[in-house]
């Protein structure tokens, strides 16, 4: 492990960001749960996360930034039903998503949090014992 | 990165416009018996036409690949139904035509009814989806508190 | 001199003599009986152990591999509190240390 900072704090941070734009997503999808031809959005970002770190664990390199240049992937549903105006959102599934989404989004702030609390620890902590 | 507080003006659009739909459903259960308007002829049922309109943020601007529009709920207008209205057979009715038939407006109770639920209830998810956001923001806020 | 006669020591607000006296020991090293050096070792690593576990089960959250939230809670909890002891277990024998350290022979 080199540096103060490991992989995983990478990895959690971007999973963060990609919480947080999964969250606007379906909070736009429930915006426009009545709008005409809308057609409801998914993010998918766990696969292309994984991949980054299979790459990096195998030593390989990620020619650009690694872990940090994760894009994710925004698209239409395509088995999603449609409804008389076109509009493709369901309501259940959208909520559903959204509370799964906040609780990920916790647990991986609060890794993070206890994370650099562990280092705070350790940091003032070790030199103690003097005297 | 991602706008988190274009995400809450998204979700405010909507509450916005979910007021307006109810307004109307007020409106059209309101004036289910009116005949008589200032336009002529009975009360006839309102509609508010939703449209989702891209959020043009200075984010979305700057990020270029990153770009992931949202759309806010524009209300473009509230449109009159203009289908026929209900011909009911009273005659003693002031403004009952020649045949006797009074021209009642076109409004379905139960019609109204069913979309007020729908309209409360996308209200209410709007309303949780603002409501995890801010949670989400106050999670994020507690990072290194500890 | 095991970690069970740090942690006595420790609890009975350091006798230092039995200190001096285990640490003779330690230059002598008897087979089967691990030094102190030794057991620091084994937790030091354990610790390490525990601390990968708990990486590992945060990423296996973020990517959805894993949906057992509980479970990453508590390796990652398990992991501070084992790195946390450790600190104070090197606290103490660095504390003991320093006393035997400041005896006039």
């Amino acid at each position: 492990m080199g540096g103060l900072f490991d992989k995983n704090v990478d990895v959690l941070s971007k999973s963060l960001d990609m919480y947080l734009l999964r969250h606007s997503v379906i909070a736009d999808n429930i915006a426009n749960a009545e709008t005409p031809f809308f057609k409801a959005r998914k993010v998918d970002f766990e696969t292309s996360l994984q991949r980054a770190i299979d790459t990096e664990a195998a030593g390989m390199s990620t020619g650009d930034r690694g872990i940090a240049s994760v894009d994710p992937i925004i698209f239409e549903d395509a088995e999603s039903e449609v409804g008389q105006d076109l509009n493709t959102v369901d309501m259940d599934r959208e909520m559903s998503a959204m509370t799964k989404n906040d609780i990920q989004y916790s647990a991986a702030a609060e890794a993070i949090s206890k994370k650099f609390a562990l280092l705070k620890y350790c940091i003032s902590e070790g030199g103690g014992g003097g005297g | 990165m991602a706008d988190f507080f274009d995400s809450l003006d998204v979700s405010a659009s909507a509450l916005s416009a979910e007021r307006l739909r109810m307004n109307t459903i007020s409106s059209n259960l309101a004036n289910a018996q009116t005949t008589r308007t200032p336009e002529g002829g009975p009360y006839r049922r309102k509609d508010p036409v939703f449209e989702a309109q891209p959020v043009e943020s200075f984010k979305t601007v700057l990020n270029g690949a990153m770009d992931v529009p949202m759309h806010k709920v524009h209300v473009v207008d509230v449109v009159s139904d203009s289908g026929p209205p209900k011909m009911v057979y009273n005659p003693d009715h002031p403004d009952a035509n020649p045949e006797g038939f009074v021209a009642m407006p076109n409004v379905n109770t139960m019609e109204e009814m069913v979309n007020m639920i729908t309209a409360s209830r996308t209200y209410e998810a709007n309303v949780t989806a603002v409501n995890i956001a801010r949670g989400m923001m106050a999670k994020a806020l507690d990072i290194g508190r500890k | 001199m095991s970690v069970h006669a740090i942690a006595s020591s420790i609890s009975g607000l350091g006798n230092t003599r039995e200190l001096m006296h285990q640490s003779n020991v330690e230059q002598g090293t008897e087979a089967g009986q691990s030094s102190f050096s030794q057991e620091l070792n084994q937790s030091i690593n354990k610790v390490n152990d525990l601390l990968g576990a708990s990486d590992k089960a945060t990423t296996e959250l973020a990517v959805g591999r894993s949906e057992n939230l509980h479970e990453a809670m508590i390796a990652t909890e398990k992991a501070e509190s084992a790195m946390k002891f450790l600190v104070q277990v090197r606290n103490k024998a660095l504390d003991a240390y320093r006393e035997i350290m400041r005896m006039q022979i």
